[in-house]
């Protein structure tokens, strides 16, 4: 039993790196939507640079899940635990990703003037942030009826992405001047609803956790 | 028991003389349906 103790023990820390994983993705979508809105150039950079924490946390869940694999030879909900770890810690990393690219279309944007104020992408953050939560908490939980709220959450989202891109098409149409601002803005909405896209995923790799069958949510 | 699984397509788990479930090995080592055999095969007791 000393194997399996010790089992558990790993098993512990790769839900307590993917729960920092999702607090990191979470703090780089809120420091990069503060950056957008208030075109800080300087708030932006830190989000890219603390982007190297996450991509540590991944290889660190990378490296116990493969030792344990080779070392215990997981079976059933075990192995499916590790698998899982492997897909959200991909997931989270890819969240980060996007968070980045966020703070980056503030650095483009530097010197300028937003043509609006920002309604429907800081609304959309909103959300994107609560099914982060959710995904985590899913995950820690295994609480599959909250994989499948996310579903509702993320259709919410791109009913907002749909919106957003109605509205700067008219920007664009309307005042040509504003067509290179439009469309790094339309780029970030569409960042936003990937972020979302891949916290659905999260619910997927959830219900496979529990039951052992993969379901589409992102459909 | 990890011999089981490689060499077998059908597995039978045996708990104290009484059989607890049988299934293709590929099930019951992924998806068991009775949490003893699950306990059994991820080293929990025995």
């Amino acid at each position: 039993m000393i194997r399996r103790k010790e089992f558990d023990k790993d098993l512990e820390e790769l839900r307590s790196l993917l729960q920092q994983m999702g607090e990191h993705v979470k703090d780089a979508l809120e420091g990069a939507i503060n950056a957008l809105q208030n075109l800080d150039t300087t708030l932006a950079q830190e989000v890219v640079e603390a982007d190297l924490q996450l991509n540590a946390m991944e290889d660190k869940i990378m490296e116990i899940g493969s030792r344990l694999i080779i070392t215990q030879q997981p079976v059933a909900k075990d192995l499916r635990r590790i698998i899982v770890a492997f897909k959200i810690s991909s997931d989270l990393e890819r969240m980060g990703d996007l968070a980045i690219d966020v703070a980056k279309a503030t650095m483009r944007l530097q010197g300028q003037q937003l043509i609006k104020p920002l309604v429907d992408i800081p609304r959309m953050a909103e959300i994107v942030t609560i099914m982060i939560d959710e995904a985590i908490q899913s995950y820690l939980d295994e609480n599959t009826d909250l994989a499948y709220k996310m579903a509702q959450d993320d259709d919410q989202v791109d009913q907002l992405y749909g919106a957003m891109i109605n509205e700067l098409y008219s920007y664009m149409v309307t005042k040509p001047e504003t067509v290179s601002q439009a469309m790094l803005l339309t780029l970030v909405g569409r960042y936003i609803e990937r972020i979302g896209d891949h916290a659905t995923n999260i619910g997927e790799s959830v219900v496979y956790l529990v039951t052992g069958s993969r379901p589409d949510l992102n459909e | 028991m990890h011999q089981a699984a490689r060499v077998s397509g059908r597995t039978v788990f045996f708990l104290n003389g009484v059989i607890v479930e049988a299934a293709d090995t590929e099930v019951l080592f992924s998806t068991p349906k009775d949490s003893r055999t699950e306990d059994y095969i991820s080293g929990r007791f025995g």
